[in-house]
């Protein structure tokens, strides 16, 4: 029998590595370039910039060439290699802090406004989509650069230019300026941001590795040519991916604009394939060579024992320059870009990007002590969070020699790391920086990777009431906001069906199909008709009916927003044995119609 | 908080064999509602409805429990939009439940009510024309359980 009919956590997951822990490549382009990827656009009536044409490609897991692979080696030397490696296009970081979407002075920003997540929800069409994924998405996905959390901290950028319209002198022009803009936050190190330039070629002009090559002498800048020739070949519908709640409810509230556009297969293939090469051969190098060194310079005199002396040596040295980079600012909360704190926040995020999960855990658990002395709470709580996911990532990895936890792992996991981390990131979030939609992203970040873990190794015993808790939590903090007549209550509710529904107190597969079928009977048997009869096999270790009552209440919830379709989805996840619940009034109520 | 309650006996087939709302003859709230009666409930509408599925999905932490405790009364289970539950298991496999929304931990008197109606209940077995899991529909079984209602909560 199947039962709790909902998303797979693993899509999840792999949503989490695509919008969130992935490398942010900034893109830059000249007006020309702007100029040509407009005209490419078959639909005049759309006016987009080529950012948001090149977006979508980010994601090569949809948009892959054929046997693509990702190498990639960590500092131990071991070389995996991954079918996909997702980047994220996104404006220049000088932009992004123009339009106030980075940490500046004593402000944080929230991560999304609760409200208008809710109205958007309300307004997508029904049945087409899988709302839980949307919300899930729309909850992660953000481009909002701070200080104690380097995941949006561009590591690329991108110069796009075009061959025949714009000259070395532009280029030079570009990159000075951006160089120069003096706004740069000062938790931001530009030096780690590696600066590629894509030539754009119309015309299939032989000299372009001499241009290429003249860029290098005089620029110091590397590039990949991007031969684009017209041809009119079929078209091929893109939709516009990984963006944030904020520009969608703005491209909602503009009724012509589509969420997709079609551009023309040939030119989609030379995207798919400069920008596999791009990542292959510039920005996966360049990651992780910066991770070596920073292994070497920074973390490994750390670990040593040496450090211990330095401590001392640098109580009783009076140099001041050093100390005043290494503190943290209490007032506008941020390390100085330079020092070791920052870095080795840094380091732990970009090998978590690498998917160096283990590694990325270790050096959270080693720089939250510093933070803790420091008092830097928000870096506390952060790699509190940063800790608990590396943990379950590491755990979750679809791995063939993947071993079950023994139970004394399974109990570090749960009592010394999950259950306190929680609670006191839950705490500075929401008490000492009153950021609630932090704390909301790590309550279901957390809760779908501890379904993952369930799942993988059939384990919902362990889980399942801290999964709840925290599902219920986020119902609770989502419901003091939106009031009772939610949308994001009722998918939430819907989610809580669906984990109930998963549990199983044993770890082996439950057969329930058995449970139907009698005992035969022999003939000339004697049978006792009083006899009460054998209840089910799996009576205890199931919370069905428990599940059936969150996808009731979830049902109720989609009645009061009059969504029929979203009820009649549900309608197979309430099962009730008995006739009494079957035929009650509030199920009529539901499925009269 | 009103102290209102809703007590089932649920049969081994998940099926209810009676059912009671009451509120409590001690706590009266301080507020009384313009039309209080005592001894009525004072659950809203709305989970006036849910109790019944309230009560099954308990059902599910009562059969865990089971094979893990030799106690019959298996005390405060579960909690659920604010309502505490209680539960407790006969040698027969038939269950006992009590949802109710007060704040105090009640777990001694409803301990002592359940043994009261454990015992109540076997009287009922004991009647040649009752088979298990039929409903309990006596007039004098639902009069002796208002009774040690109003005597223990």
């Amino acid at each position: 029998m199947k039962f709790a009919d909902g998303l797979d956590p693993y899509i999840l997951r792999q949503e989490l590595l695509k919008n969130l822990f992935c490398p942010i490549v900034s893109l830059q382009s000249t007006i020309h370039v702007d100029q040509f990827f407009q005209s490419l656009i078959n639909d005049q009536n759309q006016s987009l910039s080529t950012l948001q044409i090149f977006k979508p490609y980010g994601d090569n897991v949809k948009y892959s060439i054929p046997n693509q692979q990702f190498k990639i080696t960590t500092t131990q030397l071991i070389t995996k290699s991954y079918s996909s490696f997702p980047i994220r296009f996104e404006a220049p970081i000088t932009e992004l802090i123009f339009m106030g979407n980075a940490q500046v002075k004593d402000s944080i920003k929230q991560l999304f406004s609760i409200s208008s997540l809710d109205h958007y929800l309300k307004q997508l069409k029904d049945g087409e989509n899988d709302l839980y994924l949307i919300l899930f998405d729309k909850i992660i996905t953000s481009n909002y650069i701070l200080a104690f959390d380097t995941f949006n901290h561009p590591i690329a950028q991108i110069f796009i230019i075009d061959k025949n319209k714009d000259s070395i002198e532009d280029l030079r022009k570009m990159i000075v300026e951006f160089r120069n803009f003096n706004h740069f936050p000062k938790y931001f190190q530009i030096d780690d941001l590696m600066i590629h330039v894509f030539i754009l070629s119309t015309d299939g002009d032989d000299n372009l590795f001499e241009f290429q090559n003249e860029i290098k002498l005089k620029l110091n800048v590397n590039s990949t040519i991007l031969p684009i020739i017209f041809r009119n070949d079929d078209l091929l519908e893109v939709t516009i991916e990984n963006s944030t709640l904020e520009s969608d409810v703005q491209r909602m509230s503009m009724h012509n604009c589509s969420k997709s556009f079609k551009i023309s297969n040939t030119i989609d293939q030379i995207l798919r394939i400069k920008i596999n090469e791009f990542v292959l051969k510039w920005l996966l190098p360049h990651m992780q060579q910066q991770i070596r060194i920073w292994d070497d310079q920074i973390l490994q005199p750390k670990k040593s024992i040496t450090n211990k002396f330095l401590n001392f040596k640098k109580i009783f040295n009076n140099d001041t320059t050093t100390q005043i980079t290494n503190e943290f600012n209490h007032v506008e909360n941020y390390y100085y870009k330079s020092s070791s704190q920052q870095i080795l926040r840094k380091l732990a995020d970009w090998s978590l990007i690498l998917r160096d999960f283990k590694y990325s855990y270790s050096i959270y658990d080693l720089i939250k002590k510093d933070y803790s002395s420091d008092k830097a709470w928000i870096y506390v709580s952060s790699t509190q969070e940063m800790c608990i996911i590396s943990l379950l990532l590491a755990q979750t990895q679809q791995l063939q020699n993947l071993q079950t936890p023994d139970k004394n792992t399974l109990r570090k996991i749960r009592h010394d790391i999950t259950e306190p981390y929680m609670d006191n990131l839950s705490y500075t979030y929401k008490s000492r920086f009153n950021l609630k939609t932090f704390n909301l992203r790590s309550l279901i970040i957390v809760s779908e990777l501890l379904l993952c873990m369930s799942a993988q190794f059939k384990i919902s015993n362990w889980w399942n009431d801290l999964i709840e808790k925290y599902l219920i939590n986020l119902k609770n903090e989502f419901d003091v906001h939106l009031g009772k007549d939610s949308i994001v209550k009722a998918i939430l509710l819907e989610r809580l069906g669906y984990n109930t529904g998963k549990y199983m107190s044993i770890s082996t597969t439950l057969k329930i199909e058995n449970d139907e079928k009698m005992e035969e009977i022999e003939e000339g048997m004697y049978i006792n008709h009083d006899k009460l009869e054998p209840t089910s096999k799996s009576i205890g270790m199931t919370k069905f009916r428990k599940s059936s009552l969150y996808y009731l209440l979830s049902s109720l919830q989609w009645e009061k927003l009059n969504k029929p379709i979203e009820i009649e989805k549900l309608k197979n996840n309430i099962i009730y044995q008995d006739t009494y619940l079957k035929d009650n009034l509030l199920i009529n109520k539901l499925y009269s119609n | 908080m009103s102290n209102s309650y809703y007590f089932t006996i649920i049969g081994t087939k998940d099926n209810p064999l009676y059912e009671l709302e009451f509120s409590s003859f001690k706590n009266i709230p301080t507020t009384l509602p313009s039309n209080y009666i005592p001894g009525k409930s004072q659950f809203s509408q709305s989970t006036k409805e849910l109790l019944p599925f309230i009560a099954n999905s308990s059902l599910d932490i009562i059969e865990d429990l089971q094979f893990s405790t030799n106690l019959l009364n298996l005390g405060k289970i579960d909690q659920f939009y604010g309502l505490n539950i209680n539960g407790y298991i006969t040698q027969g496999s038939i269950k006992f439940i009590i949802c109710y929304d007060s704040t105090k931990d009640e777990s001694n008197s409803i301990k002592q009510f359940f043994q009261e109606i454990n015992e109540l209940y076997s009287k009922v077995l004991l009647n040649p024309f009752y088979n298990v899991n039929d409903a309990i529909i006596s007039p004098d079984f639902d009069l002796k359980v208002k009774q040690l209602a109003r005597k223990y909560l």
